[in-house]
C-alpha cells in the first residue's frame, strides 16, 4: 500500500493488465479457500504446508496462513522425529527468507520467525545475527530487523551489550546518519552502565560519547539524529516532583476553625503520590486526604486538604518525608499564609552533565556556527546552551537580545516550526523573569506579577505562581490561558490585547474575582462557558472582541452569567 | 557533503481542492468489484478496511451512501465463536481487526448485535503479566495493541475488564530518549506508535507522564520541506503520517507547532483527480487506509467541509460525544 507509483498505460493494456490479476486473484482465492476447507477437516499436515506455501509468498502478510502453518507445525511436531522436524523448520526458515524479498517489513514474516526459531531444536543463532547484520547492510533503518537483531541477540552466545554497542559504532562509522543505531546506543549505554554511573556526571561512557557526537555534528551539522541525540546527552535528569508552595486559609465562617492547606507541586502528581505528603500542625502528624481542585482524575499541580481545630498561632508543616517539607506559621489574627520553596531546578531544566563539559561542548559548536551561521540546529544550540550557562558560567550572560535575533532567525531559516521556536522563545522569557524574581529577597512577599507586554505566545511555569493574587498578561499573543489551574488565589487576571479564543480551565480559580479579556478573539456567547462554573467571577471586560458586536452581547452575557455584577465597568 | 535530506517534490499541476465526491464515489465504489487482484489480495484486512471506508464517508458526511445491514451483517460474520474478530470469515481472531469492529458498530450504535461479552473476554485475555497485550493467542507483543485494547474497551465503557495501571506501565517502557515511542521496548520511535501510546495515555487520563516539550519538537521535525510529515528522523513524507503526527500533536496541543497550509497543500497533492481516493504520495496508487488518514488529517487541520474527527479514537466526533467519552487532551 506504500509507495507503488501510478503508471500511465493505454486503455488496451490496462483492461489485459486486470484481465491477468483477476486471473491470479480468482486462482488466490480458490485455493485460499481449499486451505480454510482442509483447516475445518483439521488436516494441520505436510500437505497444508506445501498449499499455503505459494500464497504466503504472493501475500506475506496474510497472517491467518501463519497461524495454520503454526497449527501445522505442532501438530506435526507430536508424531515426527527429531530430524524430520527439524528439516520441515528450516525449509520455513527459507520460505521466510523468500517473503522478506517480497516485503522486508511484514510484521507477520519476522513474528513467525521468531516463533521457528524458539521452537526448534538446533536453532542457529549465529546465523540468524547474520541475517540481520545483512539486511541492516541493505536497509539500516528496517526497525523490524533492529527488534529481530535484539531478540537474537539475547539468545546468541558471545553476544554481548558490550558487542552489540560496537555493532552500532560500525553502523555509525558507515554512516553518520543513523538514528537507528544511535537510539539502540542509548538503550544499550544505560544498561551497560550502572545506576550509579548514570549519577556521575563526569562519567567515562558520557564523555566518549559526547565525542562521538560531536564527530558526527562536525561530519553533517544537518543530520537531524545527531542533534537529537546530543541534546539528550546534555538534558536526561528526571527531578523528582516536591512541593513548591504551601498555602494556607482559614476558612470563612466558621467556628471549627477549620483550614485549607493548598500545597502546588512542582510538576502534575497523581492522587496516589499527592496523598504521600503527610501534614504536621503544631508537631502532631494529622490524618488527611488531599483532593486536586479540579475534580478530576488526572494528573494535578494543586492539592488540597482541610484540617480541623486550628489553634492560634498554628504551625503547619506539609511535605514528603524523604525530601522535605515546607513551613507555615499561622500567626494570631492574620487569616493566610503561604511559603515558596524556589531553586533554579524548578525553573530551568537541570543539565545531565557537569558546568566544564558544558562549557566545552559550547565551544566546540560556537566554532562550528561561525563556519555554518545559517544552519537551524546550530542556531537552536547557541539558544538552549546559551540560557543553560547564563549566569552559572562565570562571567558569562545570555543577553535578551541575542535571545532575540537567534529566535528571528530561526523563524527565518525554519518557518514551518515558527510556533516551536515562538513558544520557545516565551519559555525562555518566563524562565529568565522567574529566576530574576525568585532571586530577589523580597520575593516571597510578592503577590503581583506582571508579564505584560512580551509577546508570549505559550505560558510556562505558572504553578509558581499559585500564592499570585495579581497576574498581568496583557499585550502578549496568547491564544488561550494554558493550563491555568495553579492560579488558586489569582483574584485579578488582566490578559487584555492577546489573541485569546478559549477560557478553558478558568472555571478551576476559585477565588477570581475580575477578568479582563479586552481585545482578544471571543467570538462566541459559547467561548464563555466555562465561566459558568466559576463561582467568583463578579466583573468581566469583554470590549472589542467579536462577541461584543453583537446586538444582544449583554443580554447573552447576562442570560449564560446569572452571578456576574460587572460587564465592561458598568453593572450588569 | 552529508546527507541529502530524504523529500519529495509535488508536481506542479497537482490538485488544490479537495474533491469530496470524488472521494465519496472511490470510496463508495471499493470492493464493487470482488475480483480485484489488490481487494483480494488485502481480505487479510477488510474489517479495518471497512472501518478506513466508513469513517471516511462519515468525515464526508456521505455515511448513507452504503448499506447499514449489509456493514453489520458482514461485521457479524467475522467474529469467532465466544471470541474476537477477524479480518474477515474464516479469518482468524485478532486485537486489530475487534477494535475496527467495535469502531464500525460504535458509529452504527450496532454494538448489541454482536456478543459484546466474548469481545471483552477476547481483548481482556492479550493482556500479559507486564501490562502488556498480544495480538492475539500466538503472542506477538506491540504497543499496537495497547491501543487496540484500550480504544476498544474504552468505547464499550469496559475500561474495568483490564488491568489500566500495568497497561500504562508497559507504555512508558517503550518512551525512548527522544520521548517519542517505538512498539515494544527498546524499539525505534516511530510516529505510528507515538499515536498508539499518546491515544493510549489520553485515554487512561495520563498523559502527565510524557515529556511534551521533547515529544512535541521531535513530532514537528517530521515536517518535510515539502509539507509532508514523515515518520521518524530521514524517512520519506507519507500522508498516513498526516494522522499518526497530527493526531498527536493535538493531544498534546502543540498543532500549531508544524505549519498547516504547507500540510494541506500536500495532503492535496496526494489526490488522484481520475480515480478518486488520496495516495501516500502525489502520484501513487490510492487505496482507502491513505484516502481516512488524509481526509481526517484535514479536518483536524480546519476543514470546515468535514466532519470533527476525534484526535484520539479517529472517529466521528459526534459519535464519541454521543458516548459520553472523556478523554483528556492537553490545551
Amino acid at each position: 500500500m506504500h509507495g507503488r507509483v501510478k503508471v500511465k498505460t493505454t486503455a488496451e493494456k490496462q483492461a489485459e493488465r486486470r484481465a491477468e490479476l483477476a486471473k491470479r486473484a480468482q486462482q488466490f482465492l480458490q485455493e485460499t479457500a481449499a486451505i480454510f476447507d482442509k483447516r475445518k477437516k483439521n488436516e494441520l499436515n505436510e500437505e497444508m504446508l506445501r498449499n499455503s506455501q505459494n500464497l504466503l509468498m504472493q501475500n506475506p502478510d496474510f497472517y491467518t496462513l501463519w497461524n495454520i502453518r503454526r497449527e501445522c507445525f505442532l501438530n506435526l511436531v507430536k508424531e515426527k522425529e527429531d530430524d524430520e522436524m527439524e528439516k520441515l523448520y528450516n525449509n520455513e526458515l527459507a520460505l521466510l527468507l523468500a517473503c522478506l524479498k517480497v516485503n522486508p517489513k511484514s510484521y507477520s514474516v519476522w513474528r513467525h520467525r521468531r516463533w521457528i526459531m524458539t521452537h526448534m531444536n538446533h536453532p542457529n543463532w549465529q546465523h540468524e545475527l547474520s541475517l540481520c547484520t545483512n539486511y541492516l547492510e541493505f536497509d539500516s533503518r528496517n526497525f523490524h530487523c533492529w527488534d529481530h537483531r535484539r531478540f537474537v541477540a539475547a539468545y546468541t552466545e558471545g553476544v554481548t551489550d558490550l558487542t552489540e554497542l560496537e555493532y552500532t559504532m560500525k553502523k555509525i562509522k558507515q554512516t553518520f546518519s543513523n538514528f537507528s543505531a544511535w537510539h539502540y546506543r542509548s538503550k544499550l549505554l544505560l544498561k551497560i552502565n550502572s545506576n550509579s554511573e548514570i549519577a556521575k556526571k563526569d562519567s567515562v561512557w558520557v564523555q566518549e560519547e559526547l565525542d562521538s557526537i560531536m564527530n558526527a555534528i562536525y561530519t553533517d551539522p544537518n543530520d537531524q539524529s545527531a542533534w537529537l541525540y546530543h541534546k539528550w546527552l546534555l538534558g536526561r535528569e528526571e527531578i523528582p516532583p516536591t512541593i513548591c508552595t504551601l498555602y494556607v486559609a482559614k476558612c470563612a465562617d466558621d467556628k471549627n476553625s477549620q483550614m485549607n492547606i493548598v500545597a502546588t507541586w512542582s510538576r502534575p502528581v497523581t492522587t496516589h503520590d499527592a496523598n504521600q505528603a503527610i501534614v504536621i500542625l503544631d508537631g502532631r502528624q494529622v490524618d488527611c486526604i488531599w483532593k486536586n481542585n479540579c475534580n478530576h482524575s488526572y494528573a494535578s499541580h494543586i492539592w488540597i486538604t482541610q484540617v480541623q481545630d486550628v489553634s492560634e498561632n498554628c504551625v503547619i508543616q506539609a511535605g514528603l518525608k524523604e525530601i522535605g517539607s515546607l513551613q507555615i506559621t499561622l500567626e494570631n489574627g492574620r487569616n493566610e499564609a503561604w511559603a515558596l520553596a524556589r531553586n533554579e531546578s524548578m525553573i530551568k531544566e537541570k543539565m545531565a552533565v557537569n558546568l566544564e563539559t558544558l562549557i566545552v561542548q559550547k565551544q566546540l559548536l560556537d566554532e562550528l556556527y561561525e563556519i555554518e551561521p545559517e544552519n537551524k540546529w546550530l542556531t537552536l544550540s547557541q539558544i538552549y546552551l546559551g540560557h543553560a550557562l547564563d549566569g552559572v558560567k562565570t562571567d558569562y550572560r545570555f543577553l535578551e537580545e541575542e535571545l532575540e535575533n537567534l529566535i528571528n532567525k530561526l523563524v527565518d531559516i525554519d518557518s514551518k516550526r515558527k510556533g516551536y521556536y515562538c513558544d520557545l522563545r516565551s519559555k525562555i522569557i518566563i524562565e529568565r523573569f522567574a529566576l530574576n524574581l525568585f532571586q530577589g529577597s523580597s520575593f516571597q512577599e510578592c503577590k503581583k506579577v506582571d508579564l505584560s507586554k512580551r509577546r508570549l505566545s505559550c505560558l510556562h511555569l505558572m504553578h509558581l505562581f499559585s500564592h499570585v493574587t495579581e497576574l498581568d498578561l496583557s499585550q502578549n499573543e496568547l491564544v488561550n490561558l494554558g493550563d491555568c489551574t495553579p492560579f488558586y488565589c489569582l483574584r485579578v487576571l488582566t490578559a487584555d490585547n492577546n489573541f485569546i479564543e478559549s477560557l478553558r480551565n478558568i472555571q478551576y480559580l476559585p477565588n477570581l474575582q475580575e477578568l479582563f479579556l479586552r481585545n482578544n478573539n471571543i467570538g462566541n456567547i459559547r467561548d464563555l462557558l466555562p465561566l459558568q462554573d466559576s463561582s467568583s467571577i463578579k466583573s468581566l471586560h469583554l470590549g472589542d472582541n467579536p462577541i461584543a458586536c453583537s446586538k444582544t452581547y449583554r443580554q447573552d452575557v447576562k442570560q449564560l452569567l446569572p452571578r456576574l455584577q460587572m460587564l465592561d465597568g458598568e453593572l450588569i | 557533503m552529508g546527507t541529502p535530506q530524504s523529500d519529495i517534490d509535488i508536481p506542479a499541476n497537482s490538485p488544490t481542492q479537495l474533491w469530496r465526491i470524488k472521494h465519496r464515489d472511490y470510496i463508495v465504489n471499493y470492493g464493487k468489484s470482488k475480483d480485484d487482484y489488490e481487494y483480494c489480495m488485502s481480505e487479510y484486512l477488510r474489517i479495518n478496511g471497512v472501518y478506513w471506508g466508513i469513517t471516511t464517508l462519515c468525515l464526508l458526511d456521505q455515511l448513507d451512501q452504503l448499506n447499514k445491514t449489509d456493514v453489520i451483517s458482514f461485521v457479524k460474520s467475522c467474529q469467532h465463536s465466544s471470541s474476537g474478530f477477524g479480518a474477515s470469515p474464516n479469518h482468524d481472531p485478532h486485537i486489530l481487526s475487534t477494535l475496527s469492529a467495535i469502531q464500525i458498530l460504535t458509529i452504527y450504535d450496532a454494538v448489541n448485535e454482536i456478543d459484546v461479552e466474548s469481545a471483552i473476554e477476547f481483548v481482556r485475555s492479550q493482556q500479559q503479566s507486564d501490562g502488556s497485550f498480544s495480538g492475539d493467542k500466538w503472542g506477538e507483543i506491540d504497543n499496537r495493541f495497547s491501543f487496540c485494547a484500550l480504544a476498544c474497551l474504552s468505547l464499550l465503557g469496559r475500561l474495568d475488564a483490564i488491568n489500566v495501571d500495568n497497561a500504562v506501565d508497559f507504555i512508558l517502557k517503550c518512551m525512548n530518549f527522544d520521548g517519542a515511542f517505538g512498539c515494544k521496548p527498546g524499539s525505534e520511535s516511530h510516529s505510528a506508535q507515538v499515536y498508539c501510546c499518546v491515544g493510549s495515555l489520553a485515554i487512561t487520563g495520563r498523559l502527565h507522564f510524557l515529556n511534551v516539550d521533547a515529544l512535541g519538537w521531535w513530532l514537528s521535525e517530521r515536517q518535510l520541506p515539502s509539507g509532508g510529515l514523515n515518520g521518524r528522523p530521514e524517512k520519506l513524507p507519507d500522508v498516513c503520517y498526516s494522522w499518526w503526527v497530527l493526531s498527536s500533536l493535538a493531544i498534546i496541543g502543540k498543532l500549531h507547532w508544524i505549519k498547516r497550509e504547507k500540510l494541506i497543500t500536500f495532503i492535496l497533492a496526494c489526490q488522484d483527480n481520475e480515480t478518486g481516493g488520496i495516495a501516500d504520495k502525489p502520484g501513487d496508487l490510492v487505496d482507502p487506509f491513505h484516502t481516512l488518514f488524509g481526509i481526517a488529517g484535514l479536518s483536524l487541520l480546519g476543514d470546515t467541509t468535514l466532519k470533527q474527527v476525534n484526535p484520539v479514537y479517529c472517529m466521528p466526533e459526534d459519535v464519541i460525544h454521543r458516548l459520553g467519552l472523556k478523554v483528556q487532551m492537553l490545551n
